[in-house]
């Protein structure tokens, strides 16, 4: 029982690591500010909660577990509004996001 | 006066279970200082006219449902993102969608807005009138029906209110 809920703590530290780091490399790789932003979101949602419910199953039923889920609760209700935030912080400054037209397949 | 009684209720044994959650001690001295600031919170919320109580039994059974299936796709585009963040530059595809908001409550839109945002791909920018400015990393057709399935699912959960 211990050794299956180690191996399932591994996967999603690796999980989350793995997500946390091409988060990252997003965040340097793509062009413009408001599609890094997506890159962020990728840290922010299954990067941090892939950690936190690795470090949950090491916890156990505890008060530990408790102050987890709230860190948790915490991160998934202020990060959505903190993205916000910064892209409307953008937008009011006249950056416009620069948009990628579709290239037309049927006449060519 | 029912109304408010209750939204007082709720958010004084909310704030108690944060507090009791959060410290972890039982000693007379704790339990006392954390009876003072939830007394001190409530009555400040009170002046500051926060204690409208928009929590319905229905909603109980409606917003876990919601949560989950939300999580889902948030971890679909997790992927579908990070596929992006790894593929050829020339890959990549930049839009702005408009979605219409029929929400009603300042609780479905904030809902519906946030839910955007949560998910990699999606981050709403603006919200004019009743739409939502969105900006997509991705397909936009994929953006468009994921909006308006979170939009019906939000809408089904408000009806019910």
């Amino acid at each position: 029982m211990s050794l299956a809920l180690d191996i399932a703590t591994g996967l999603l530290l690796v999980l989350g690591t793995v997500f946390c780091l091409i988060g990252a490399l997003g965040i340097l790789r793509l062009p413009d500010y408001f599609s890094r932003i997506h890159a962020a979101g990728l840290i922010e949602t299954l990067g941090s909660v892939a950690i936190l419910a690795a470090l949950i199953l090491q916890a156990g039923l505890s008060m530990t577990t408790v102050k987890l889920l709230l860190i948790l609760v915490f991160i998934l209700t202020t990060s959505p509004t903190a993205s916000h935030a910064l892209a409307r912080a953008a937008l009011h400054d006249n950056y416009r996001p620069p948009i990628d037209e579709d290239k037309p397949t049927s006449n060519n | 006066m029912r109304a408010e009684i209750a939204a007082i209720a709720l958010t004084t044994v909310a704030l108690s279970s944060l507090w009791i959650a959060l410290s972890g001690y039982f000693n007379t001295l704790q339990l006392c200082l954390g009876a003072i600031s939830v007394v001190f919170v409530v009555w400040l919320s009170a002046r500051l006219d926060l204690l409208v109580n928009e929590l319905r039994p229905s909603l109980l059974l409606g917003l876990p449902r919601y949560h989950a299936w939300l999580a889902w796709q948030v971890i679909k585009s997790n992927f579908q993102v990070a596929a992006i963040i790894l593929a050829p530059r020339s890959r990549m595809r930049r839009t702005v969608l408009r979605m219409l908001v029929k929400q009603q409550t300042a609780v479905g839109i904030a809902t519906y807005a946030n839910s955007i945002t949560l998910t990699p791909g999606t981050v709403t920018l603006d919200a004019e009138g009743d739409e939502l400015i969105v900006h997509v990393l991705g397909r936009k057709r994929d953006a468009n029906v994921l909006g308006m399935e979170m939009h019906d699912r939000i809408a089904r959960i408000e009806g019910s209110l």
